[in-house]
């Protein structure tokens, strides 16, 4: 490569945007491919039930594993007998925890679960043998043939519970409060700004204990080949890479003898983003025999294994000025950690740092603690980390509103940030269009004319809401970039982008075949993708946190800034021209000063392969690094790194509730969202992604809850009693995407996929209070529960007259 | 290891000399949504499984020629929904039939299935009981018919003799000007299972007294009830306010739901009575 090629291609500004070069006159905003509604490259296979998902998969001499599964939620495990399942005809292996010994965890500092429980079980449900057979019956009939002897201990199902007994009863021997990590984060002078508020409201909110609801279970495939030592895995996951890691770490073998492959994966909103007890057990089991081994949960295994969103114990504080101006927050959250950490330090902090958006807050001040209990492991939930904290945020100040007089619009319009914003906790947001979120939503539902106009039983409710995009920080120390692609061109495949990210139906392949068409002039047909291969492909961090789109699309930039230079050199000699004068768009090269000078993308690719071979190019992105320190005094505060992100997208939404007060039932009517997604690279998509977050919390809002009894089994471990809300249920929609650009991001775009699940709660909660006066605190609301507050009402009417 | 055999009769008769029914170890499979589950939780263990499916008997919806109707037992309940029969004379029953689990478990599963399982919840059953249907129980040596009411026993248990099929449903005439209704109360709106369920069919003269009029009440006993005493306090009465709240109070007096993990026993009643009287609202100016 020239020096003058290495000068652009690493001459970038953070987003892996290149600024160099490009004439004043040309809109960078001027895209072909991006911002096309273009069907989903796998739509298709899936509509056709061709798609083939990790269970459809069949190996010559596959096997398949079945889990045997704790029947108490806490107790020393005093014995294991297997004898008898070996005995079984078609039974090949029994494992238990003492072969796998190794802790795993996503967050590398309190990794402490083990493939199967060694000693002990934490939660009902818990694995604490394996078998491998011919088929799954005799897996099956196997798994009954197993005896363990228990010794029962206390079970502690809540968290302020388990703290008070923890003198008495330990659920991890390292943790003697039975906390797995508490925090706190003081900013600015919380008291001083309290004192000086004309407004200050203090309320308590509890959250619930839902999990994701993905259809496809958590299934995993094994391959080990003893004579290489070489393991191949199939597996439903959002995070090929930890998985990988963890792997490793488990099964005591090098990353680069393990291959992750992902098949078609059917969702996992974050339940995924950790490694699975499937995924080790088949890993396990093939080595231990050679063949290739088959796991598959069954739908109450999921619920059993969990990692959903973590139910929120939060105490909070808000303080307005006269003019109604948010002067500080005060917050303390109990999360429920359930048996394992997992992403709990994650969320812990997560929970912190959404304090301090999409509004300007001074002073702030978190108290927050991971609570261990006898309960299947909370962990990643779509949202992560911000939907407890919004819904009370948003909440309080519907309320504060109230008190003030003012429309709870006018309150958050007065108070939402702009872009170029520097939070006092110094997460730096580059670019906002909230509030124009918050006046298409307003305007388009009509909102000021409806808000506390309607008929007794009617209501509407707005709330807002942001997230993340891109992540700033790996959950281990390390620097490497968080996404690496390489792109090749050539006659014989076209164009192929190969790396590491994970679709799990959200549609990444295709918005990064987009993306990859865009930048190098063809069209998103053009261009095939191999993802989810950690062979194949080149590293990516996961599909989490909302990243992909963002990081995917960096790294995509900088892979094409090579392979672009060398067609536009090899076609500036065909065409006469110079390089630096050539546009590549919609399959053509042409010079932009005389455009009839032009020439097919194709032939130039053809002229220059048949002398140099293939065209390759990598790419790489790296996320900025800002430290999380109090601005004001510089100093350091613990765990405030977490949240910083290149840019956040935003939503604000409207709801219209009916509620039937004679059943309690509550009825979403109609829904208006307006995002920030910046550019939306596949607006089809985004539309979808917008909708289906908000059924997603409409769901936990309103439905969906595990429960478990008085000795942590499960109540509701299926879709018959875990109750999600059906197409039946989903409101008139009404989702816009405002205009909006991120100069600092690739092709301006953020995330969408996250940011919409944030409203969803408080504008329900707060158009349930608007239809019938009646404020929720906890989670979800039920028509018990609406029945209850209606006759609480009627009495204290009653009692005041 | 559990083993299954499998048979398709093709006659009634066939299906009724096999061993499995003989011996009462085997079990007559219709669509298999409630059967196939409860085998597969290791509820039950039959030794054979028969299909139903083949045998015409237990098909089609017919006229009767006294003025009523006769239902295969095999009849899925998306046929009970889209019968024209069905829905002109006995509408609360295609009521029902659409109200039950998904178009997928609609497509499969039976009226017949649906009565024989016994579930207090079981959607198609509260109609039945306010239309008054008989069930033609067979063997291979004697028929014979039973009120749907005598046939319920309580949870999963019934009057079936071990070498019984259900063959039919039949639905009686109906007097002129009966209207009838079925409300299903649950927390959404499509594939759940009935909280409360509550039939009812009323007749009224010209001046809207009422003369006649049964009520059933669905997922809050051990088995789908009458509410006779709801029923009696109606009789004679207008549909007005006073008689209305009264009514919702004695039905919601006449059940005993029970709490569990999906509403508590509290809720049920009272969505007893919020139903039964939406019901006789919404029947009130049927004459
Ligand atoms: C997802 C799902 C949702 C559901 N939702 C509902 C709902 O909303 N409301 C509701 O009421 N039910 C619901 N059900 C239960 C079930 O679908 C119904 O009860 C259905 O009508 C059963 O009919 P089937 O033909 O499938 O019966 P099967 O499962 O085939 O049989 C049930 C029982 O009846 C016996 N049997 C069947 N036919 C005869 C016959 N002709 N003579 C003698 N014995 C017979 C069988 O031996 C068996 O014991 C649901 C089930 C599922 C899986």
């Amino acid at each position: 490569m020239a020096d003058k090629d290495l000068k652009t291609k690493w001459n970038l500004t953070p987003g892996g945007w290149n600024l160099e070069g490009v004439p004043a006159y040309q809109d960078e905003k001027r895209f072909t491919q991006v911002g096309r509604s273009v069907p989903r490259v796998d739509g298709p296979v899936k509509v056709k039930g061709e798609a083939v998902y990790t269970g459809d998969m069949i190996l010559p001499g596959m096997v398949y594993g079945k889990i045997k599964r704790s029947t108490y939620a806490h107790a020393i495990i005093k014995k294991i007998d297997y004898s008898k399942a070996l005995e079984l005809p078609g039974v090949l292996a029994v494992i238990t925890g003492e072969e796998a010994p190794n802790k795993w965890g996503i967050v590398p500092q309190a990794a402490n679960e083990t493939v199967l429980a060694i000693g002990k079980v934490r939660f009902y449900g818990e694995g604490v043998a394996a078998v491998a057979a011919v088929d799954e019956e005799t897996a099956e009939a196997a798994l009954e043939l197993i005896e363990v002897e228990y010794e029962p201990l206390p079970v502690l199902l809540d968290p302020f519970e388990s703290m008070a007994r923890a003198g008495e009863v330990l659920i991890h021997e390292d943790s003697p409060k039975n906390i797995l990590h508490e925090g706190e984060q003081v900013y600015g002078d919380i008291d001083k700004a309290f004192a000086e508020c004309e407004y200050v409201l203090e309320r308590e909110f509890h959250t619930n204990y839902p999990q994701h609801g993905f259809l496809e279970p958590q299934t995993a495939l094994a391959s080990y080949d003893p004579q290489s030592g070489q393991m191949h895995l199939w597996a439903s996951t959002q995070i090929p890479h930890y998985l990988h890691r963890q792997l490793s770490i488990v099964l005591e073998i090098p990353m680069n003898k393990i291959r992750v492959t992902l098949p078609a994966i059917g969702g996992g909103f974050g339940g995924k983003g950790e490694a699975s007890i499937a995924e080790f057990v088949a890993s396990l089991l093939s080595r231990k025999i050679g063949r290739p081994v088959s796991v598959t949960f069954e739908r109450n295994e999921v619920f059993f294994t969990n990692k959903g969103r973590h139910p929120c114990h939060m105490k909070v504080k808000m303080g307005l000025d006269k003019e109604g101006y948010i002067k500080a927050i005060d917050f303390d959250n109990t999360l429920d950690k359930g048996a394992y950490s997992g992403w709990g330090m994650v969320v812990l902090f997560y929970t912190a740092s959404m304090l301090h958006l999409p509004y300007e807050v001074p002073n702030v001040r978190f108290r927050g603690r991971s609570v261990y209990t006898n309960k299947p492991s909370t962990g990643a939930m779509r949202g992560l980390g911000g939907v407890q904290p919004r819904w009370a945020l948003e909440c309080i100040m519907d309320e504060l509103a109230e008190v003030m007089g003012i429309s709870p619009y006018e309150l958050k319009m007065k108070n939402a940030i702009e872009s170029s914003h520097t939070c006092i906790n110094n997460m730096f947001v580059p670019h906002s269009e909230y509030k124009k979120c918050l006046e298409t939503a307003v305007e388009k539902s009509g909102f000021l004319e409806k808000h506390g106009k309607l008929p007794f039983g009617k209501g509407i409710g707005i709330a807002g809401g942001y997230y993340i995009s891109g992540t700033a920080y790996t959950l281990y120390q390390n620097y490497k970039p968080h996404t690496s692609v390489m792109i090749r061109v050539d006659t014989e495949a076209g164009v192929t982008l190969m790396c590491a990210a994970a679709d799990i139906g959200q549609g990444c392949n295709t918005v990064m075949a987009q993306m990859v068409a865009e930048e190098l002039g063809v069209h998103y047909e053009d261009v095939h993708v191999q993802s989810g291969d950690t062979e194949i492909g080149a590293f990516d961090l996961g599909s989490f946190a909302s990243r992909l789109t963002y990081a995917s699309g960096a790294a995509i930039k900088m892979a094409c800034v090579e392979i672009n230079q060398k067609i536009k050199e090899t076609a500036a000699g065909m065409l006469g021209v110079r390089a630096d004068q050539l546009v590549l768009k919609n399959r053509e090269v042409y010079s932009m000063y005389e455009t009839k000078k032009r020439i097919p993308w194709e032939k130039v690719v053809e002229a220059y392969t048949s002398i140099n071979g293939s065209l390759v190019g990598l790419g790489n992105f790296s996320p900025p690094r800002r430290k999380g320190i109090d601005i004001v005094t510089g100093n350091r505060v613990q765990g405030a790194n977490i949240g910083h992100s290149p840019t956040f997208g935003f939503s604000a939404q409207v709801h219209e509730v009916e509620v039937d007060v004679e059943t309690g039932r509550i009825y979403v009517k109609k829904v208006t969202e307006a995002g920030d997604c910046g550019t939306p690279v596949n607006p089809m998509s985004v539309d979808g992604q917008v909708e289906g977050s908000i059924m997603f919390n409409l769901g936990a809002c309103l439905y969906e809850d595990q429960k478990l009894d008085a000795n942590g089994k499960h109540l509701n471990p299926n879709f018959h009693d875990y109750k999600t809300p059906t197409t039946m249920e989903m409101p008139e929609m009404d989702t816009n995407i405002v205009e909006s650009y991120d100069h600092t991001a690739p092709f301006g775009v953020k995330e969408t996929g996250e940011g919409a699940v944030q409203p969803t709660f408080p504008a329900i909660t707060n158009a349930i209070y608007d239809a019938i006066g009646v404020r929720f605190y906890n989670l979800p609301i039920t028509p018990e529960m609406v029945l209850k507050a209606l006759k609480e009402k009627k009495a204290v009417e009653a009692s005041s007259k | 290891m559990f083993q299954l055999a499998y048979y398709e009769p093709q006659t009634l008769k066939e299906a009724l000399q096999m061993d499995g029914v003989k011996k009462g170890t085997g079990k007559f499979l219709a669509g298999g949504t409630d059967l196939l589950v409860q085998i597969k939780r290791r509820k039950i263990e039959p030794q054979e499984l028969i299909n139903l499916k083949a045998i015409p008997e237990l098909k089609g919806v017919q006229e009767t020629g006294d003025g009523g109707i006769r239902i295969g037992a095999a009849v899925t309940v998306k046929g009970i929904m889209e019968s024209s029969l069905i829905l002109a004379g006995y509408p609360a029953m295609a009521q029902a039939a659409k109200e039950l689990g998904t178009p997928q478990v609609r497509n499969r599963a039976t009226i017949g299935g649906n009565i024989v399982n016994a579930s207090p919840a079981a959607d198609l059953v509260g109609p039945l009981l306010v239309y008054d249907a008989i069930l033609l129980l067979t063997s291979e040596s004697v028929q014979r018919r039973v009120k749907i009411e005598d046939f319920l026993l309580g949870p999963s248990q019934t009057a079936l003799g071990k070498e019984e099929v259900l063959e039919a449903i039949e639905l009686p005439a109906l007097p002129a000007g009966t209207g009838a209704v079925y409300l299903k109360h649950g927390l959404r709106k499509t594939h759940e299972i009935a909280l409360v369920g509550v039939s009812i069919a009323l007749r009224s003269d010209g001046q809207g007294v009422i003369e006649d009029c049964r009520i059933a009440l669905t997922a809050v006993a051990p088995k789908v009830i009458r509410a006779r005493e709801a029923e009696d306090a109606l009789k004679g009465c207008h549909l007005d306010d006073e008689t209305l709240s009264r009514v919702a109070h004695i039905a919601e007096a006449n059940c005993l739901p029970i709490s569990d993990v999906r509403a508590s026993a509290d809720y049920r009643r009272q969505m007893v009575g919020v139903l039964t009287k939406r019901g006789l609202l919404s029947l009130g100016g049927s004459n």
